[in-house]
C-alpha cells in the first residue's frame, strides 16, 4: 500500500480539497482508494477511521486464511 | 480427545468440557474441534474476551509443539490478575488445515501453577485426533516478497515482477508416502496430459537439504502454446511423508531462481515422527 495525499487548490491557491488516497499492487492489478475531505481540520478528524478502512483494503486474490502454515502460529494478525 | 485426569472432576459445558484439580484452585476447558482454524494470536484473543474481568500482567514466549499424532500445536502461558489476585493461565492449541482444538488451564493458586502449566502441555501433547496420514499442508519460509495465490491445499508463490517475470514456486502439499507417486516418476504423463508436448526429463539428482533430509530433483522442459517452458521439481521424504515443490519457470531458470528454490527447500519443517506415550502415569 502507497499513501499519498493531494491538495486541490483554486486560483488563489486556496484548499478547495484534500484527498488521500492508497494505491495497492497484487499481481498484474491495482486498486485504489480515495478519501475526499474538505480542509485539513476534516482529516485529522477523520483520520483514525480513514487510516483503518485504507489499512483494511485486501485484493480478492487473497484467500481469507494464512498461505503459509506457519501463519497460523502467529500472535499478531497480518 | 484427551484423556481425563485422575481426581479432577469432569464437568460437561455447552461446547466444551472443563477439568477442575482436586483441590478446587484449577480448571482446565478443553474444546474439541473448535471450527475452522484461526490465527492463535485471534484465538488467544477470543478465549480471553470469555474473561473480561482479568488483566493481563504478562505474556510468555509462544511455545511450538508437535502432539504425539505429529499434528502442529502450541502453548503461551498468561500470566494474569482478577480483582488483585493473581491467576495463571496456560492456553494451548492444536492446529490443522481444517479445525482446531482448544486447552485453556485456569489456576488460581500460584503453588498449582507449575503442574497446571505442565497438564495442559501433556493434554496438548496428547490430544487424539485421529486425522491419520493423509495431504496436508506443511511449514517453510515463503520467499520474500513474493505474494501467495493459495487454491485449497496448494499455494503458488509469485515474484515481485510477475506477470512480467513468469516464474513461480508452487509448494504442494505433504503426501502420504502411500498415495505419492505423482510427482516425480508421473511427471512427464502429467505435463503431456495437460496439453504441453515435447517434453524430455532430466535424469533424477539426489541430495540432502540444510537440515538432513533427502530429497530428489529433476528439471523437465516441455513446450506449451509454442512456447518453450522448463520446470524444476524436488520432492523431500521424511518416514511418512513426501514434500514436493516445483519451480514453474520460462525458457530456462536462472540462479536467482534456483536460489529462491534451495531457500525454500531448506527451510521446510518436517513432520515430527509419531512419539512414544510416556502420559499414562498421569491418568492412573
Amino acid at each position: 500500500m502507497v499513501v499519498r495525499s493531494l491538495r486541490v487548490i483554486d486560483r488563489d491557491n486556496c484548499t478547495v480539497e484534500l484527498r488521500v488516497g492508497a494505491v495497492y499492487q497484487m499481481l498484474a492489478y491495482m486498486g485504489a482508494i480515495v478519501a475526499r475531505l474538505s480542509d485539513d481540520d476534516a482529516y485529522q478528524r477523520e483520520r483514525a477511521t480513514i487510516d483503518t478502512i485504507l489499512a483494511s483494503a485486501r485484493p480478492h486474490l487473497w484467500s481469507h486464511e494464512p498461505a503459509c502454515f506457519a501463519q497460523w502460529f502467529e500472535l499478531e494478525a497480518q | 480427545m484427551i484423556p481425563l485426569l485422575a481426581g479432577w472432576e469432569l464437568e460437561q459445558l455447552v461446547d466444551a468440557f472443563s477439568l477442575t484439580h482436586p483441590s478446587g484452585g484449577a480448571r482446565v476447558f478443553y474444546r474439541e474441534r473448535g471450527g475452522r482454524p484461526k490465527p492463535v494470536g485471534v484465538l488467544v484473543r477470543m478465549i480471553l474476551a470469555g474473561w473480561p474481568h482479568l488483566t493481563i500482567k504478562s505474556t510468555g514466549p509462544l511455545e511450538r509443539l508437535y502432539t504425539a499424532e505429529g499434528e502442529a500445536a502450541a502453548t503461551l502461558a498468561l500470566e494474569c490478575e482478577d480483582a488483585s489476585h493473581p491467576v495463571s493461565i496456560v492456553l494451548g492449541f492444536v492446529i490443522t488445515d481444517e479445525l482446531f482444538t482448544s486447552i485453556a488451564g485456569v489456576c488460581r493458586r500460584t503453588a498449582l501453577a507449575d503442574e497446571v502449566a505442565r497438564t495442559v502441555r501433556e493434554l496438548v501433547r496428547h490430544e487424539k485426533l485421529a486425522l491419520g496420514a493423509r495431504r496436508r499442508r506443511f511449514e517453510y519460509r515463503p520467499p520474500t516478497g513474493w505474494q501467495p495465490s493459495r487454491q485449497g491445499l496448494v499455494t503458488e508463490w509469485l515474484p515481485p515482477g510477475y506477470p512480467r517475470h513468469a516464474t513461480s514456486l508452487v509448494v504442494h502439499p505433504a503426501t502420504p508416502h502411500a498415495a505419492a507417486d505423482a510427482h516425480l516418476d508421473a511427471l512427464e504423463p502429467y505435463i503431456v496430459s495437460a496439453g504441453c508436448d515435447d517434453v524430455t526429463t532430466d535424469a533424477a539428482e539426489t541430495g540432502t537439504t540444510r537440515h538432513g533430509m533427502p530429497f530428489e530433483a529433476r528439471t523437465v522442459r516441455f513446450r506449451r502454446k509454442d512456447e518453450r517452458r522448463c520446470a524444476r521439481v524436488i520432492v523431500l521424504a521424511d518416514q511418512r511423508y513426501q514434500y514436493p515443490i516445483e519451480l514453474r519457470a520460462g525458457t530456462s531458470i536462472d540462479d536467482t531462481e534456483l536460489r529462491a528454490l534451495a531457500d525454500l527447500v531448506d527451510s521446510i519443517v518436517a513432520f515430527e515422527p509419531t512419539g512414544t506415550d510416556a502420559f499414562t502415569h498421569w491418568i492412573k
